[in-house]
């Protein structure tokens, strides 16, 4: 820059300090450059009262194949009464409307819609470049999310356990798999410390004493008991009917291998000599979440009780001989779009909560 | 387990094992710890070293675990055991858990092979009541509940709660607010969500506007109210000269966009969510923050003059007594999930400049209406608690 | 087998002899040609896929190393918290083009595995122990995977960042995947056997096609190269099917043989070639042979025509045709030959003519000679009776009667033997055609060994018969055989003046019968056996000397034949062969 052109410059300088100076200058400059900084943001529209109108795009990675929609579960199941289902395409997507007479009010967003059988890459992609609003979370996906990017939680509300079938029924070979599971690595890597280890059916958050189950694996005595079994006995089958529990069960295997047990992976879960299941937490009670969990994995109801000592003595009693194994708790994650306000939009249990729900872009 | 136990601290074991016993739950840390304190001691028998361990996997804090230990290792040593150091015949390991309604101490003993886990519990107590007290501050907390508080109104020693369910008359006695009568209102079928209720009192006589239905009614002698369904349009104020009445969409939580002036001119602007008239150069101006999330400057007639800054979806004109003339309270712009602000603006030249530094609440402003020349009032819910909170928002000048 | 014939055979094996020969020569020499063409072939097949086998190892060195430069894997490296890395080396390894990859932090626990995803936190120890794996170098490794054991390409690179170290070991497994991506001659293929299993397994042949089917007729000569450590080269197959399969040891870092790599090079081209070689030899050689016994034939023809001829000549001169002459064609050896056979031929005529007449004026002198001998010994008891009768009447007049009546007899009985000795000479001479019937002869033996029996005690002779009891009947006319047997037992009897021992014996002679009749005499000469069935030639000092000729006519009637054999002092044999 030349030297005449600098003296401009600094003569325009002092020209505006000048005039800063003055009150009334100083305050329209203020104006101004609030202005000027308002400006930026001044299309951006962003309110604290919800907003009526919209379409909350729903991924997830359950492919649904039943001719009518799912009844129970988490998920669609709980968008009535607010939403009533207008299109069900088995495998693929479901839509639902806003109900106008729902119970508390018309739900804000006019529909959701809910595709199916969506990779947890496809559906991170899709919430990126904005294709959808609320996406499952899986645990391993949980710390490759973007800084800040919005998530809804529930409670630790999903029991990953091995349920073992009536051939492997020597008690001695139940317990060495139990103690040969490393829990810890498995929860650090492939669960990506998401959720909680666990030797209990019942979560902590809801029992208070899971933590007195124990959780430990203890390898040498693992071996020391597989040892002790005939050789036909240590060779069985596991079995995952959720895709995404595969790592997890092929792990286990690698662990029984160490302990002298040959597990080997089933090509079909229900032909498997034991499984590795997801039960749900149904219920915030938890004598009626224990005697749940209980119906569905075929075993004796528990004593109805509601103080917490013969609770834990009945879940004891569950988890006497091994027939089934808790290894952890893991909660229902999903990651959520900006614009999605007035969540969070699943309860504590995981049901989805979207009546309250609304869309920063929502038109009335 | 009881043998090798002496008569007195027999009797003292197996009168603190019946306490116990006796109590269907214990009621308090106490409780809990002699309880299981008392289990411990016939589990040890008399003269036992037994060692302690505590733990803390609750939100109870640190002072609560020091009190346990110490209020455990007492209660053993009069049921006749004691705490030791080394080599022990029985190891205690004790945990303060909680679950969604309970606090729980678990304990998990043992004696050479055996383990023996118990547990003892009690509920879990909501916080009390704050008292009501004023706050000299910009931001004055009147009035706090559990229901949704839609609006608030003060007049003399009379306050009306206007509630989804119920419209109710408090006095204040001394500084308290207590509630004094209180009638239930029925809705029109549904109420919508981000219910909305408006508020205007001139004592004794009151209006209450709501979704698809407006209430008249009286506080003296006695609360009564009249409510009849209907479209009818809501007035509200801004500051103390400007008067707006203004449909409300049936079945939402916004304006539809049908407006009449004080003058009673008619005019028609995109639905909306709240409006602040503010006096700019013998002008009135009305601020709307739109349903589609801006907020727009409109003039006298209702014609769009051009986007204002970035604000919530709630408006509250009051007359400033320092700065401008009129000033807008408005709040911070989010989506309702985080604790929110209001902030005074002043609008000169059709721009808008803040006057004020944002005033923090602790949760989200449901509601945000003038509610006397120079205040406004709102209301948030505290997301700490869930309940409402109803705050009065002065401009305190000078400060 | 004619003379022309046996010409014929000689040309044509000669023919085929020296094409043959020919054909194997040139055969055999262009197979070693071809072979040797081959061997070069498949060396350098072999040598251009060891070049293509570490294209592919320094191939897995470069990925490698490009995954150990990248940010991702000092990322990895440096961080603190490897938990969120272990499905780090699956991305590196799609997007490198890798098989296996691991990613393993400085104290050998795995951080991540493309292969076995789940084996994070495992310890392999093989990447810090002291010795092995060198960068930069592709080697051999035994890989777990979670479905068993594999051979793998590998490379290893290290990567320190911050202090901190990771190894980063990628490749490729050998299997047919691997195999099938390799680029092949045509006509070539490769196959590898993994030595991953104490004992031979065929599912460890690995191959671009079903390997497994193959493995059998691979397991000598794999299980050779593991048992010697050294490459080898065999041909397995045969015809067009063969292959030359070069076996190759690998080993890994380790130095454990860790597979066998067999380079397989079809030898159908080969074969094809040498079968159509052959064919078209064959076909050249059936030709060359046909022409020549074509031209054989045409040859010996010529040339064995004037040998026929005279052949002919022959045979008819053996006939008895002693006229016949040959034609003389030509002025070489054989026609000096014909020449020769006609002046031959000329000359045994005129020598026949006249031993014809010699020993027709022999058989008169012999025929006089006997007829003399036997007429002399009647006439003389005649004449000697004749004169004592006229000397009796004329000196004796009374003893006349008596004289005379003794005479009588006397001339009675001669003139009787004179009669029976004419009758005798008239039955030689017309003896009648024989009346064929069959004929036992034992029992014609039997019958006459019976009739002699009193004439063999009174010679003293043994007698004894060996008769063949299999022995087939024979037509013949049983009075003449009888009779020429009757004439031989008393030849026999006569040739054993003091006695002896004769044989009378019968036996099959092929289809027919052989009679023989053997005594103990002073044997006869070779002179006297050629003259012998010669009428009225005899060595006894009676007779009439017909007895063998009437013997051999009657043989000769029944179309048989008569011989003898003796030696003198050995006895003699007789043996007639009928039917």
């Amino acid at each position: 820059m030349n030297t005449d052109r600098k003296k401009k410059v600094l003569s325009v300088f002092i020209g505006v300090y000048r005039w800063l100076s003055m009150d009334s200058a100083r305050r329209v400059a203020r104006a101004v450059a609030l202005l000027l900084l308002c400006a930026l943001a001044i299309t951006a529209s962003a309110a604290t009262r919800p907003r009526y109108g919209g379409t909350l795009r729903i991924e997830i990675h359950a492919s649904i194949e039943t001719a009518d929609p799912p009844q129970l579960g988490p998920g669609m199941p709980d968008l009535a009464p607010a939403f009533s289902i207008t299109r069900w395409e088995a495998g693929r997507r479901a839509a639902f409307a806003a109900d106008e007479n729902a119970p508390g009010g018309r739900p804000f967003l006019d529909a959701v819609e809910v595709e199916l059988a969506r990779s947890p890459r496809d559906q991170a992609i899709d919430l990126d470049v904005g294709k959808a609003e609320m996406i499952e979370i899986p645990p391993s996906e949980a710390r490759r999310q973007p800084a800040g990017r919005r998530t809804w939680a529930s409670r630790p509300v999903r029991v990953v356990l091995l349920d073992f079938g009536t051939r492997v029924d020597d008690p001695r070979v139940r317990e060495a798999l139990a103690l040969a599971v490393d829990r810890a690595a498995i929860f650090n890597v492939l669960l990506q410390r998401q959720g909680e280890i666990s030797g209990a059916l019942l979560p902590q958050w809801l029992s208070g004493f899971a933590f007195v189950f124990n959780a430990a694996s203890d390898a040498a005595k693992a071996r020391e008991l597989a040892a002790a079994v005939p050789a036909p006995a240590r060779s069985f089958s596991i079995g995952v009917e959720d895709a995404a529990l595969r790592p997890i069960a092929e792990r286990i295997a690698l662990n029984a291998r160490d302990a002298g047990l040959a597990v080997s992976l089933a090509a079909q879960a229900g032909a498997a000599d034991v499984r590795l299941i997801e039960v749900r937490i149904a219920s915030a009670d938890p004598p009626r979440a224990l005697a749940a969990i209980a119906a569905t994995l075929g075993l004796a109801a528990p004593v109805r009780t509601d103080s917490p000592d013969p609770l834990y003595n009945a879940e004891r009693a569950l988890l006497e001989g091994f027939r089934v194994v808790p290894l952890f708790h893991l909660a229902d994650v999903y990651g959520v779009a900006a614009r999605v306000k007035g969540g969070p939009g699943i309860s504590p249990l995981g049901e989805w909560r979207l009546e309250n729900v609304w869309l920063e872009s929502g038109r009335p | 387990m009881i043998a090798a136990v002496n008569g007195r601290r027999a009797a003292w074991a197996a009168l603190l094992l019946w306490t116990a016993l006796a109590a269907s739950a214990a009621e308090n840390l106490d409780g809990a710890v002699r309880e299981l304190a008392a289990k411990t001691a016939l589990l040890a028998g008399a003269g036992t070293p037994v060692s302690i361990a505590c733990h803390n996997a609750s939100s109870l804090d640190s002072a609560d675990v020091a009190r346990l230990r110490a209020t455990f290792e007492n209660l053993l040593r009069q049921a006749g055991g004691h705490a030791g150091q080394g080599a022990t015949a029985v190891d205690v390991s004790l945990t303060l858990s909680e679950n969604a309604t309970d606090y729980l101490l678990v304990e998990e003993a043992r004696k050479g092979d055996e383990r023996t886990v118990w547990i003892a519990a009690w509920k879990r107590v909501a916080a009390g009541q704050p008292a009501v007290a004023g706050v000299g501050l910009e931001k004055k907390l009147v009035w706090e509940q559990e229901e949704q508080i839609l609006d608030l109104a003060i007049s003399g020693d009379s306050m009306l709660v206007l509630a989804p369910s119920r419209i109710t008359l408090l006095g204040r006695s001394v500084d308290r607010w207590e509630p004094r009568q209180s009638v239930r209102l029925t809705a029109p079928g549904q109420w919508p969500r981000d219910l909305r209720g408006h508020l205007r009192l001139s004592a004794p006589r009151f209006e209450a506007f709501l979704p698809g239905m407006s209430c008249q009614g009286t506080t003296e002698p006695e609360l009564s109210l009249d409510c009849r369904p209907g479209d009818q349009p809501w007035m509200f104020a801004s500051g103390s000269r400007a008067l707006l009445a203004a449909n409300f969409a049936a079945g939402r939580n916004y304006f539809d966009g049908r407006v009449v002036t004080q003058a009673g001119s008619m005019h028609s602007a995109p639905p909306f969510f709240s409006a602040a008239a503010v006096e700019d150069r013998a002008s009135t101006y009305w601020l709307l923050a739109l349903a589609d999330g801006h907020t727009e400057l409109f003039d006298n007639n209702f014609n769009a003059l051009g986007p204002l800054p970035a604000w919530g979806s709630d408006l509250a004109g009051i007359d400033g007594r320092c700065g401008a003339a009129t000033q807008v309270l408005a709040t911070r712009a989010s989506d309702g999930s985080e604790p929110d602000a209001i902030q005074s603006w002043a609008v000169v030249d059709r721009t808008a400049g803040p006057l004020t530094a944002a005033i923090l609440f602790p949760g989200p402003v449901t509601a945000l209406w003038t509610a006397g020349p120079d205040s406004a009032l709102a209301v948030i819910r505290n997301p700490a608690s869930g309940r409402y909170e109803a705050y009065v928002v002065t401009l305190a000048c000078g400060s | 087998m004619t003379f022309r014939t046996r010409l014929l055979v000689v040309f044509t094996l000669t023919v085929v002899a020296s094409v043959g020969m020919v054909e194997w020569l040139v055969t055999r020499a262009t197979r070693k040609a071809f072979e040797r063409l081959e061997s070069q072939r498949a060396d350098f097949l072999v040598a251009q896929f060891q070049r293509e086998f570490d294209r592919r190892g320094q191939e897995i060195v470069r990925a490698v190393r490009d995954i150990a430069l990248s940010d991702a894997a000092v990322n990895v490296a440096i961080a603190s918290d490897t938990s969120a890395d272990y499905n780090e080396a699956s991305a590196m390894a799609r997007a490198h083009g890798l098989g296996l990859l691991e990613l393993v932090s400085g104290d050998g626990a795995i951080v991540s595995s493309a292969e076995w995803p789940v084996r994070f936190g495992y310890v392999e120890d093989w990447l810090t122990a002291p010795a092995g794996w060198k960068p930069g170098v592709a080697f051999l490794r035994r890989e777990e995977l979670p479905d068993g054991f594999t051979l793998a390409l590998m490379a290893v690179e290290t990567v320190n960042a911050g202090g901190r170290q990771l190894y980063v070991a990628g490749g490729q497994q050998l299997d047919r995947d691997f195999l099938s991506t390799l680029v092949l001659p045509t006509g070539m293929r490769v196959l590898l056997y993994r030595n991953l299993e104490p004992q031979f397994a065929p599912h460890l042949l690995a191959g671009t096609s079903d390997a497994a089917a193959d493995a059998p007729e691979f397991q000598p000569l794999i299980e050779r190269v593991i048992r010697e450590r050294r490459p080898r080269v065999a041909t397995l197959g045969s015809g067009a099917a063969a292959e030359t399969v070069h076996a190759l040891p690998l080993t890994g870092i380790e130095d454990n043989l860790l597979a066998v790599l067999l380079i397989s090079s079809s030898r159908r081209e080969l074969v094809e070639l040498e079968n159509s070689l052959g064919r078209n030899g064959a076909w050249v050689a059936a030709g060359a042979i046909l022409t020549g016994m074509l031209m054989a034939a045409w040859a010996t023809a010529r040339v064995t025509r004037p040998v026929r001829r005279l052949a002919e000549s022959a045979g008819q001169v053996a006939a008895g045709n002693w006229d016949a002459t040959v034609e003389v064609t030509s002025r070489d050896e054989v026609g000096q030959l014909a020449q020769a056979f006609n002046r031959m031929t000329h000359e045994l005529v005129e020598q026949r003519q006249r031993l014809v007449q010699t020993e027709r004026v022999a058989a008169w002198r012999e025929l006089a000679r006997r007829l003399a001998h036997e007429l002399k010994n009647p006439l003389f008891p005649l004449q000697i009776t004749v004169e004592n009768m006229q000397r009796a009447r004329e000196s004796h007049p009374a003893e006349f009667d008596e004289v005379f009546r003794e005479g009588s007899r006397t001339l009675l009985a001669e003139l009787a033997n004179l009669k029976q000795i004419i009758a005798r000479f008239s039955d030689f001479a017309k003896m009648p055609a024989p009346e064929m019937q069959p004929v036992n002869l034992n029992a014609l033996a039997a019958e006459t060994m019976k009739l002699f029996e009193a004439q063999f005690t009174q010679a003293h002779v043994t007698a004894r018969a060996d008769l063949a009891p299999d022995l087939p009947t024979v037509a013949a006319d049983p009075e003449q055989i009888a009779r020429a047997l009757r004439n031989l037992v008393l030849n026999a009897i006569d040739a054993m003046p003091d006695g002896g021992a004769l044989t009378v014996r019968t036996m099959p002679q092929g289809s027919g019968a052989r009679l023989e009749i053997s005594d103990s005499g002073k044997g006869l000469s070779q002179e006297e056996c050629e003259r012998l069935f010669t009428p009225y030639y005899t060595t006894k000092t009676h007779g009439t000397g017909l007895g063998l000729a009437i013997v051999q006519s009657v043989v000769s009637d029944h179309h048989g034949r008569v011989s003898v054999e003796s030696q003198p002092g050995k006895g003699t044999t007789f043996r007639i062969d009928l039917g």
